[in-house]
């Protein structure tokens, strides 16, 4: 039940994402509103399923949050993208933001719903993740990863739009966008959320395997990847504050930032399979 | 002059040094650095067995990665020299830095001048009717505007007597960035103790016996006393439907100089803690257990028996002596199977056969003697398997991590917000003053921009009846 929901909400954040990417072109009020609602209509959808598959598993007596595998998780990142993007629609009043922060939630869905490679069954848990320590540790990863999805689809934007603006040009569709330094300012944002959403992620991670497994830090790929990932944002931080690495350079790392969150999250799973398992016996 | 020379070329090396390490530069080139050199360790197996890594790798790739520390990397000395100079690079930074944002703490600016007036963004302007003789009384109600403890200076200006309160909230939350700093040292601090005084382990314990050492990893395993014994009275395993281990435990008992001293059962994400050592459920096994069997004599008596593999068991009358040999789980496919050895004396010479589990009937049809043996139980036993960890540095670092969420908290989310209020005589009109309101926050300024118009709504109310 709760799968078929998530495939229909995989359509809906399509549309979404189509419409405002319609809005960069013909850039109505209407049409951003339009998009905004149909956004919210499919993260409520999607609330809900999480909810149902929550409630799911407790009917299958194997009862836990639904984030312990890829599937699961894929589908909490979408959701913490849409949430993060739309607290800064509405802070901010930014819909033409929504182009370039909606594609990542919509990959994630559908990468869950089609990719043969992603089990959707509902599974037991491993003695290993049997722990109050998961929820809060996968829960402050994923919010940091949303921010840092929202810190990439802002760089990007900037990226255009500073270039746009050092050519002097007029007109045409990036004459729509914020000015750079609004999108600066919000790279800066974003990070500043996801720099401590991060940094708490790792700290209950170390915590939890101190506590499972009697080592703090191992050196497994995936701590080593989050890290990297962190290291790449602690960078940023500096780079923002130092003449000749501001500006595009920071939004670069900003961006390699992000494509270091994608491969602690999926690439160490998919690539370098077989260092990282869990289990005993 | 000599000294003032001197000076100047003791800066030229120290300063340098100063200048070079305390470069933001150098912070981002390490952080890169350390991001991309992180990776090799990802791609290449760490720590592993030298035949483990002769199956990917030929004998000189191997001594070739194992010479330039690829294959404990995170240890090797580039990886530690790194770390270090980023180490050196925070405390210089933080040497070179800190005097000035403590002067800044420490000295709140308590004038508003010219200067600061014309760097801000939000200033406020107005008319006042005339000066007010108690500037005191100004001060008490000050806090209606924006609450908060304010200040109140004076200072003859241009045009006369000036009066100049400050206010502000927050002044701490400037040192934020240091607290972050700090906890970054505080950490290496708890990783280094532990990697000095700290000891890592193992050890298995069959069921019902006691131990009193563990055994360290690697290539060696060099057997470490406890000063205490650890006894697994018990272990349990629960199964999934699907096979999987859903939960497994050991009943464990610590005995000090003899006595129980702590009692617990333990399982994954449930350690045992005593004197300073954590034991962790980390593994489990199962080993040769009881054999259960019944031997039938030849007269048609049949004797219910209770192996132990490996010791010869005597029967009693003159019948000799059986010896369960080995168990095999899955002998030529056909289930668990006991191999039996059988002494019946009397000058008779020993022999052996297999007894099936799943095949009780194979055992009277294969006897050639009248004598068979059927396999009836095996009671497996287990033993549990016990990560054994010794940390001393570990509250540092958490201490440190703490410090580092707390800071970044601060950096990130709190600001020092001031307010000053400036009360001058106005020189155009003799006799009459006026105001200058000028506000400054450091973070969210829209947020604070709310607070400071809110303010000079407030002022436009009194400014007459000051
Ligand atoms: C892993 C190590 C480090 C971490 C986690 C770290 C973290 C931070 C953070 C979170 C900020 C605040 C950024 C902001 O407000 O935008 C910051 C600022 C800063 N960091 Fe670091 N830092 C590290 C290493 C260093 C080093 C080695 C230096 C030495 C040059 C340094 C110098 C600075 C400076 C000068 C600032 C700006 C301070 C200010 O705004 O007053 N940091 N750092």
């Amino acid at each position: 039940m709760n799968t078929y929901i998530f495939s229909i909400v995989t359509f809906v954040y399509m549309a979404a994402m189509v419409v405002y990417v319609s809005y960069l072109a013909f850039r109505r009020p209407l049409v951003a509103r339009f998009a905004s609602l149909i956004l919210l209509g499919g993260w409520l959808a999607q609330t809900a399923a999480i909810g149902l598959r929550w409630y799911e598993s407790y009917q299958l007596g194997i009862g836990h949050a639904p984030m312990s595998n890829l599937y699961e998780s894929l589908v909490f990142f979408s959701w913490t993208i849409i949430l993060v993007y739309m607290i800064i629609e509405y802070r901010y009043k930014l819909s033409i933001l929504g182009a370039f922060v909606t594609p990542f939630a919509f990959l994630g869905m559908a990468y869950a719903s089609i990719s043969p490679s992603v089990n959707e069954t509902i599974q037991p848990l491993v003695p290993a993740l049997q722990s109050n320590w998961l929820l809060s540790h996968v829960v402050s990863c994923f919010l940091g990863y949303a921010a840092f999805a929202v810190s990439c689809g802002v760089s990007i934007t900037y990226i255009l739009k500073k270039r746009y603006e050092d050519q002097g040009r007029q007109g045409g569709m990036l004459a729509a966008f914020p000015s750079s330094e609004v999108l600066d300012d919000l790279v800066y944002k974003s990070i500043a959320v996801g720099f401590p959403l991060l940094t708490i992620g790792i700290v209950t991670g170390a915590a939890w395997a101190n506590y499972a497994w009697g080592t703090y830090w191992s050196w497994d790929p995936k701590e080593t990847w989050s890290l990297i990932t962190w290291f790449i944002y602690a960078a940023f931080l500096h780079a923002r504050i130092t003449r000749g690495w501001h500006g595009i350079k920071a939004a670069m790392l900003s961006i390699f930032g992000f494509v270091a969150v994608i491969f602690t999250y999926l690439g160490v799973n998919l690539l370098l399979s077989g260092l990282h398992s869990y289990g005993g016996g | 002059m000599v000294a003032d020379k001197k000076r100047k070329k003791n800066q030229g090396f120290a300063g340098g040094f100063i200048a070079f390490f305390s470069s933001l530069k150098l912070t981002i080139f390490l952080l890169i650095t350390l991001a991309l050199v992180s990776i090799i360790g990802t791609v290449i197996p760490q720590n592993q067995l030298k035949e483990q890594y002769l199956r990917y790798y030929d004998q000189s790739t191997y001594a070739t990665l194992k010479s330039i520390g690829f294959l404990d990397m995170y240890h090797s000395w580039w990886f530690v020299l790194i770390l270090t100079l980023l180490a050196v690079n925070l405390i210089t930074c933080s040497w070179k830095h800190f005097p000035r944002a403590w002067h800044y703490f420490s000295h709140p600016t308590r004038i508003l001048d010219k200067t600061l007036e014309k760097g801000s963004k939000l200033v406020w302007r107005g008319p006042l009717a005339r000066i007010p003789e108690d500037p005191q009384s100004v001060l008490a109600r000050l806090p209606e505007i924006w609450p908060g403890k304010w200040q109140l200076e004076k200072k003859v200006g241009q045009n006369g007597e000036e009066f100049h309160f400050s206010a502000e909230k927050g002044r701490w939350s400037r040192l934020g960035v240091y607290f972050v700093h700090l906890s970054v040292l505080v950490i290496f601090a708890g990783g280094i103790i532990g990697s000095i005084f700290g000891i890592k382990g193992f050890v298995n314990i069959p069921e019902g016996e006691r131990v009193s050492q563990f055994y360290t990893y690697g290539d060696q395993k060099v057997p470490v006393k406890l000063n205490f014994e650890i006894e697994c009275r018990d272990f349990s395993v629960e199964f999934y439907k699907n096979g999987g281990p859903k939960e497994y435990s050991s009943d464990l008992v610590i005995y000090d100089q003899g006595k129980p001293a702590a009692h617990k059962v333990i399982e994954v994400n449930h350690p045992l803690s005593y004197g300073g050592y954590t034991f962790y459920q980390a593994s489990y096994g199962t080993y040769g257990g009881d054999v259960e069997v019944e031997l039938h004599l030849p007269g048609g008596l049949a004797l219910p028996l209770k192996l132990e593999v490996g010791r010869p068991q005597r029967l009693p009358e003159n019948w000799g002596w059986i010896e369960a040999l080995k168990v095999d789980n899955d002998y030529m496919r056909m289930g668990p199977a006991v191999l039996l050895l059988r002494d019946a004396g009397q000058g008779g010479r020993p022999y052996q056969y297999w007894s099936f589990l799943r095949f009780p009937a194979f055992a009277r049809q294969q006897s050639k003697n009248g004598e068979y043996c059927v396999f009836k139980n095996l009671e497996e036993r287990y033993y549990t398997g016990l990560q054994v960890n010794r940390d001393p540095g570990v509250w540092v670092v958490w201490t440190g991590c703490l410090m580092m969420i707390l800071g970044l908290y601060v950096a990130f989310f709190m600001s020092h917000k001031r307010l000053w209020l400036r009360l001058e005589p106005d020189p155009d009109r003799p006799g009459r003053g006026r105001l200058v309101l000028v506000g400054n926050a450091n973070k969210n300024q829209p947020s604070f921009a709310h607070e400071f118009d809110a303010a000079t709504e407030k002022l436009k109310t009194w400014k007459s009846g000051l």
